[in-house]
């Protein structure tokens, strides 16, 4: 027995922190099903009668409470997102940084998440959303037309209807229906009349109705890397839109009410009636569940619980049509959540939902499963737990923690794997890193622009680094100040691109440094953000450049840089939510340590800084302004997706081995550049998963 | 005749037979012919029900009342007892498996492995690979180490008259979890000066009720309580951290 667990390479046991509710794949038989069960309950609530439906309010949020670290928290929102995810739009919200721009964070992350694939085939939920909503829209004015009652058209409305991602698919029927939608969503009488449509069935979107329909259009009929779809995004971001971004979407100019020279505050707001309107519309198709997870970041922060607690209050008095789950470990919401919490703010979590521990038959389910997945047959898997270890682990109790068991389970297979081995030491924080930064390498979504991270990185990890006093100013942009006796560097958190925008903020950070230079201002921008200035600006240009040279700084991060910030922040919120063996605290003092070096990069002013410190940020100009090219090919790395064939040989490869280095399928590929197509390659098959190790990153074969 | 049948004559039938028990042929027999085929099912509601336990294997299938039915702490007793009597002399594994005849058999191996876990007995092997027991008493004993109650032991303890029962904390568990709003993760401090009960008291009615499930106890692995929050922990052995937080399940 010992010698199949002395060949694996990889631990089965000791990936027990879900990272990702959406890469789920297992649950064990019974364990949290009332729980879960509870929340599709709840969730059938809003999904009652046929579609249209009138919106639905007063939903509270659904507090699901774990009795301590490691019981499924968020494994349960994975199997909630496997048990509904063709019925829901599916937002997972990681935690908030700024309790002045919640909707704002709130927003990027819902239109990130809304980018995402979609269980139905569609290639996203926006895309499933938008056709969705359009569809039934469609089959009202349909009903509406003076040609109501011929068969043909009733057909089509029950058709449109009952399957409205169908019918606005790629079939050459489908194109003459969306020809005929496009045509009527540009006709101003037929728009007014569509409009009205929504406002019969109680869907107020602020009279911006024709607006949101052509731009959930602009989004849903054109090609995935089209100029259309950028700038509806945009305006879903709450973004203000350049003058040939109002004219692709054929919007008035009066519903691109994103101002260039919005304040923060200004934006937040604009940010809370985007996803109001998007709440709104599901009244047409899919309701949206949020997920707020990780609560136990807000809980040393009385501004932020706050904040949480008012957006949730809002979320339930004002948003229609959406289920919103908030998890938490009960000892953290009791000592630093709810505390500091306002009574009418508590009133809007529902009775909590309990999360239990597993028990010693499920216990024995998910073990053998787990050694399944790695080609360990069920004699070695009963061997694995025989002799009584398995009950020996529950001792007198009847139930566990699911991290506990996976714990426990993680020692067993060490001692089995190498019987004279000594115990392993606790696992340092360099390899708990180096592990975040891999997992984060391995999905590409979590290499997105997050403006909360960026602000953590600011206002947390500076914190305390070479006398710096990190505060909040009353910029207009450049929000938070590094300050010094003599010395300041202002940051602003900008994800857009327009240059009216970016005019201000340069004249803003040209005003900080003053004559004699005495601050810098940075903004940071990631990969899949379009390079600024934008290749096409020309007066923009010149006074940004003009900026830079009196001290503004376009930091522009590598994807490896994204990762390793994302991890930071992740590992140090794996910490509070006592998913590794480090208290918070311990955790931030090392990560300050680790990120010195950026510190210094970005404290001192560019003129005395070596090369070395900092590699001085060019403006990257990427060719094409296309955010689907943009995702494949972030600036600063050599990503590339790969070829079918390179697929297929991936596939065969890891296939044949079972579990494998990535090291030798790029050797086998012979590029050693390709790392991170190889990865969205196995992010995109069921087949298989990526086990990121400090060093490596395993691939494993799976059956699906 | 069969339509005034009621399951419950059965429920009182094992009840009768006190630890006993009934055979499933005799409870099939007092089963109303016409619904003899529905036999199964008629057991296994009763079962689900909560109103009989089993079926237990001793040559045939036994049903008992819940009180008088067969249990790993019965079967924990069985090996227990003999192993404490037999001081430092080693027992063979053979020899307990004999001594743990009838229903008990059923529980053997669980209740070997529980007692391992809380280790009150200790294991070792023989040359021969033959596996020995002896009781953790007779081994502190030969140490000379002070044998202090472990939390572990409090829960087999024999109940006293003056005791916590759960029916005691139960009152107490709901008001505090009203006050937390309805979170059901109270802490066991709480509880104890709620109470006014001894520590000792309170740790061994929630380790005994952890075993049926009826409680869950927990560690508070992210918060960091006061000291006499801490102080009222469980601390079990070989475990890094206390227990300091409890749960009481509605429904068991």
């Amino acid at each position: 027995m010992t010698s199949i667990f002395a060949e694996l390479e990889v631990n089965p046991f000791e990936d027990d922190v879900v990272t990702e509710p959406r890469r789920v794949s297992f649950s064990v038989e019974g364990l949290n099903a009332k729980p879960l069960e509870r929340l599709i309950t709840q969730f059938r609530s809003l999904t009652k009668g046929n579609l249209p439906r009138q919106p639905i309010v007063d939903q509270k949020a659904q507090l699901v409470v774990s009795p301590d670290r490691g019981y499924g928290k968020s494994h349960l929102l994975g199997r909630r997102f496997q048990a509904v995810g063709d019925q829901a739009t599916l937002i997972y919200v990681r935690p908030f940084q700024d309790p002045q721009r919640v909707w704002t964070s709130i927003l990027l992350t819902t239109v990130q998440e809304l980018e995402r694939s979609n269980q139905d085939g569609v290639e996203s939920q926006l895309e499933a959303f938008s056709k969705g909503v359009l569809a039934h829209v469609t089959a009202d004015h349909m009903s509406d037309g003076p040609v109501k009652n011929q068969p043909l058209v009733q057909d089509a409305v029950k058709d449109l209807r009952a399957n409205p991602l169908t019918m606005l698919g790629h079939t050459p029927k489908s194109k003459v229906l969306i020809n005929w939608m496009k045509t009527k969503l540009q006709d101003q009488s037929e728009i007014r009349k569509l409009a009205s449509l929504l406002k019969s069935r109680h869907v107020e979107l602020e009279g911006r109705e024709a607006a949101w329909l052509r731009v959930l259009a602009g989004y849903a009929f054109t090609k995935a890397d089209g100029q259309e779809r950028d700038a509806a995004l945009k305006w879903l971001r709450a973004e203000p839109l350049e003058e040939e971004e109002v004219k692709t979407l054929k919007l008035a100019a009066a519903d691109n009410n994103a101002r260039a020279d919005s304040s923060a505050q200004e934006i937040n707001e604009l940010s809370r009636s985007r996803l109001k309107g998007l709440c709104v519309l599901a009244s047409y198709y899919r309701p949206f569940v949020f997920c707020f997870d990780q609560t136990e970041f807000y809980g040393g922060d009385r501004a932020l619980v706050d904040a949480l607690g008012r957006c949730i209050w809002d979320l339930h008095a004002s948003f229609s049509n959406h289920l919103t789950i908030v998890t938490a470990n009960a000892t953290n919401w009791l000592q630093e959540v709810l505390p500091f919490m306002q009574p009418a703010y508590r009133d809007r979590f529902s009775a909590e939902i309990n999360l239990e521990g597993i028990n010693v038959d499920q216990a024995k389910e998910l073990i053998s499963k787990r050694l399944r997945d790695f080609q360990v047959d069920d004699a070695a898997a009963l061997d694995f737990m025989g002799e009584g270890w398995l009950d020996a682990q529950f001792g007198s109790f009847a139930q566990l923690g699911v991290r506990d068991l996976l714990m426990r389970a993680a020692g067993r297979f060490r001692s089995l794997a190498a019987p004279s081995a000594k115990p392993p030491p606790r696992t340092s924080l360099d390899d708990l890193y180096a592990i975040e930064v891999n997992k984060i390498r391995a999905n590409k979504a979590l290499q997105r622009y997050s403006q909360d991270c960026l602000m953590w990185f600011v206002q947390v990890l500076a914190e305390g680094y070479e006398g710096v006093t990190v505060n909040k100013t009353d910029q207009r942009y450049f929000t938070v100040r590094w300050a010094w006796p003599d010395w300041s560097v202002y940051f602003a958190f900008e994800g857009g691109d327009h240059n009216a925008r970016w005019r201000a903020i340069a004249r803003d950070a040209i005003e900080l440094g003053g004559p004699s230079r005495v601050a810098e201002a940075i903004v940071f921008r990631t990969p899949d953000l379009n390079a600024i200035p934008r290749p096409t600006w020309g007066a923009a240009k010149t006074v940004i450049e003009d900026a830079q040279r009196k001290g503004l700084r376009v930091a522009q991060l590598a994807v490896d840089e994204v990762c390793q910030l994302h991890a930071a922040r992740e590992l140090y919120s794996n910490a509070l939510q006592g998913n590794i063996n480090y208290v918070g605290a311990d955790v931030l003092s090392w990560l300050k340590v680790h990120f010195e070096p950026w510190l210094k990069r970005y404290s001192g002013p560019m003129a005395e800084r070596s090369p070395s410190v900092d590699e001085v940020v060019p403006i990257r100009v990427v060719p094409s302004a296309r955010s689907r090219k943009r995702l494949a090919a972030p600036a600063g790395s050599m990503a590339r997706e790969l070829t079918k064939a390179q697929v297929g040989t991936v596939v065969e490869f890891v296939s044949a081995k079972k579990l494998v280095d990535i090291n030798e399928v790029l050797k086998t590929l012979g590029d050693d550049s390709l790392k991170d197509g190889v990865l969205r390659a196995v992010e995109n098959s069921p087949n298989l998963k990526a086990h990121p190790c400090p060093q490596t990153i395993y691939l494993q074969w799976r059956v699906a | 005749m069969a339509k005034e049948w009621d399951s419950f004559k059965l429920v009182e039938y094992v009840k009768a037979a006190g630890a006993k028990g009934r055979t499933k042929s005799k409870l099939q027999e007092k089963i109303p012919k016409v619904m003899r085929s529905q036999a199964s099912s008629i057991l296994g509601e009763l079962k689900s029900s909560g109103a009989i336990r089993g079926p237990f294997k001793n040559r045939s299938d036994y049903y008992f009342a819940p009180q008088f039915a067969p249990t790993r702490e019965q079967a924990e007793d069985v090996i227990e007892k003999p192993l404490r009597q037999a001081g430092t002399r080693l027992t063979a594994r053979s020899d307990l498996e004999k001594k743990a005849s009838g229903f008990h058999r059923t529980f053997f191996n669980d209740a070997l492995a529980s007692l391992k876990g809380e280790a009150k007995i200790v294991e070792l092997q023989g040359g021969n690979k033959t596996t020995f027991y002896v009781h953790r008493d007779a081994v502190l004993e030969q140490l000379r180490l002070p044998s202090a109650v472990e939390p572990e032991q409090l829960a087999t303890m024999p109940v006293q008259q003056a005791t916590v029962t759960l029916d005691d904390i139960r009152p107490i568990y709901n008001t505090l979890k009203a006050e937390q709003g309805g979170i059901s993760t109270v802490k066991i401090y709480d509880i104890m000066t709620r109470l006014g009960a001894s520590k000792e008291d309170v740790h061994r009615i929630l380790l005994r009720e952890a075993k049926s499930g009826r409680v869950s106890l927990h560690p508070a692995s992210t918060v960091k309580f006061p000291s006499d929050v801490m102080a009222a922990g469980i601390r079990l052995q070989g475990q890094a951290d206390l227990l300091v937080t409890v749960v009481l399940k509605e429904d068991v």
